[in-house]
């Protein structure tokens, strides 16, 4: 069951662990790349959001390795996770869409009133 | 190795080696990597930021944790019973809006209108109920400056020789700030959660406070006019007697509603905690010496800490016990 209040960072997160494995500075250029520079995450804050969603059991470690001296683990999303995320990119993609029709419906009065 | 590397090191060593997902070498590499696009300032934000997470790991007031749970369902009652406090103080304490007919040689220096330089940290603490309705970040920042504020009014009163609230006050009010900062930021919780919660609790516990007095007083004198006094005085003691009282009464609701939230009686056991420091300092009948004070304080923070530690233990113990069965 996903929860419907998560902050933003929790959403670019779990939207930069959509697609596939990532270590931990990878996934703090991905979530400011994904955000377009408005959200930058810093490392505490991301290793205290990964053991929350590791203990939520939305994420998982799928592996570690060593490269030019860097030791790097790898997270990915879990079945739960991956729900939890296509949960609440639903409910964002409905308020949208809401906010969209209402939008067109606010402006046709508004253009009507323009040509008369 | 250069100073900043031996800093992060330094920080990074505050982790706990087991648990929290967080081994030394992973952290240091990605801190490293994010170090090195970053000026001066932005490292030292990062590595601030690094040391408030170990530190929270280490300590267990993360959101993962039993502690940090009941610490995050503490937190706005302990800062709506801080607001209620100032509140109470600042209208019926401090500010001589009307005249009592004897006068008591209580306070020999004042600031302004005001009995004592209590004002300045109760309108600090009063400026965070507005921000829980309306600007929900600021909270935390609010309740530190406001904790800050309370502290210093100890030393400013040496320094300036203007007269400060009595210490079971100041302590009281100092708990309730460590305790709302205490409590961990959980990603996946908005940070507005628990807002309703202090603003509704604030206004709750001020109207409870101020009528308890207001009754007691109608009742005794059968007037309602008298300021309230920080020693010797029935009304101050009726907010010792009563929120203990309704403390005691919530805990057995709790208790009885254990099925439902297993935090709610845990983080009335602490909250209870600062306010017995403040009934203990306005029962007292004669003002705490200053040692007496500190030293309840003190003994405050030793007997929050052995609690949290020891929810700590029983949460590890049973976390231990659910996966040795192959049910966690």
């Amino acid at each position: 069951m996903a929860s419907t209040s998560m902050q933003e960072p929790t959403r670019l997160l779990l939207t930069a662990l959509a697609d596939e494995p990532r270590h931990g500075y990878a996934l703090i250029k991905e979530v400011e790349l994904i955000s377009a520079g408005r959200v930058r995450l810093r490392t505490g804050t991301l290793y205290a959001a990964l053991a929350r969603l590791q203990q939520q059991g939305w994420v998982q470690v799928t592996g570690e390795e060593v490269v030019d001296g860097r030791h790097r683990r790898y997270y990915t999303l879990t079945g739960a996770g991956s729900e939890a995320l296509a949960e609440e990119t639903a409910r964002l993609r409905d308020t949208v869409l809401e906010a969209e029709r209402r939008l067109r419906l606010r402006a046709r009065p508004q253009a009507g009133e323009a040509t008369a | 190795m250069s100073n900043r590397e031996r800093l992060l090191r330094t920080i990074v060593r505050l982790y706990p080696s087991s648990g929290g997902g967080s081994p030394h070498e992973e952290v240091i590499s990605t801190a490293r990597d994010t170090l090195a696009s970053e000026g001066r300032a932005g490292a030292v934000r990062e590595l601030a930021d690094l040391a408030v997470h170990a530190f929270r790991a280490r300590t267990g007031l993360d959101a993962t944790s039993s502690p940090g749970a009941v610490a995050a369902t503490a937190a706005p009652l302990a800062q709506a019973s801080a607001i209620a406090l100032s509140g109470i103080f600042l209208l019926f304490a401090e500010w001589a809006w009307y005249s009592f007919p004897i006068t008591f040689p209580e306070f020999r220096t004042s600031l302004g209108p005001f009995s004592t330089l209590g004002p300045i940290a109760y309108v600090a603490w009063l400026l965070v109920l507005p921000a829980a309705a309306w600007w929900p970040r600021a909270v935390r920042p609010l309740t530190a400056l406001a904790l800050g504020l309370t502290v210093a009014l100890v030393p400013l009163s040496a320094v300036t020789g203007t007269d400060r609230p009595p210490l079971f006050v100041l302590s009281a009010l100092a708990l309730f700030g460590a305790m709302a900062l205490a409590a961990p930021a959980d990603p996946l919780r908005r940070p507005s959660a628990g807002r309703v919660l202090l603003v509704t609790g604030a206004l709750a516990v001020f109207g409870y406070l101020a009528l308890s007095m207001i009754s007691a007083e109608a009742s005794t004198y059968g007037e309602v006019t008298r300021p309230l006094w920080y020693r010797y005085a029935g009304d101050i003691r009726n907010i010792g007697f009563a929120v203990p009282a309704a403390l005691v009464i919530a805990l057995l609701v709790s208790l009885a509603c254990l099925r439902r939230s297993r935090r709610i009686p845990f983080a009335i056991v602490v909250l209870t905690l600062p306010w017995g420091v403040f009934a203990y300092g306005a029962t007292a009948g004669p003002p705490l010496g200053r040692l007496h004070a500190i030293t309840v304080c003190a003994a405050g923070v030793i007997v929050l800490g052995l609690l949290m530690a020891l929810i700590r233990v029983a949460y590890n113990a049973r976390r231990g016990t659910v996966r040795a069965d192959g049910t966690g």
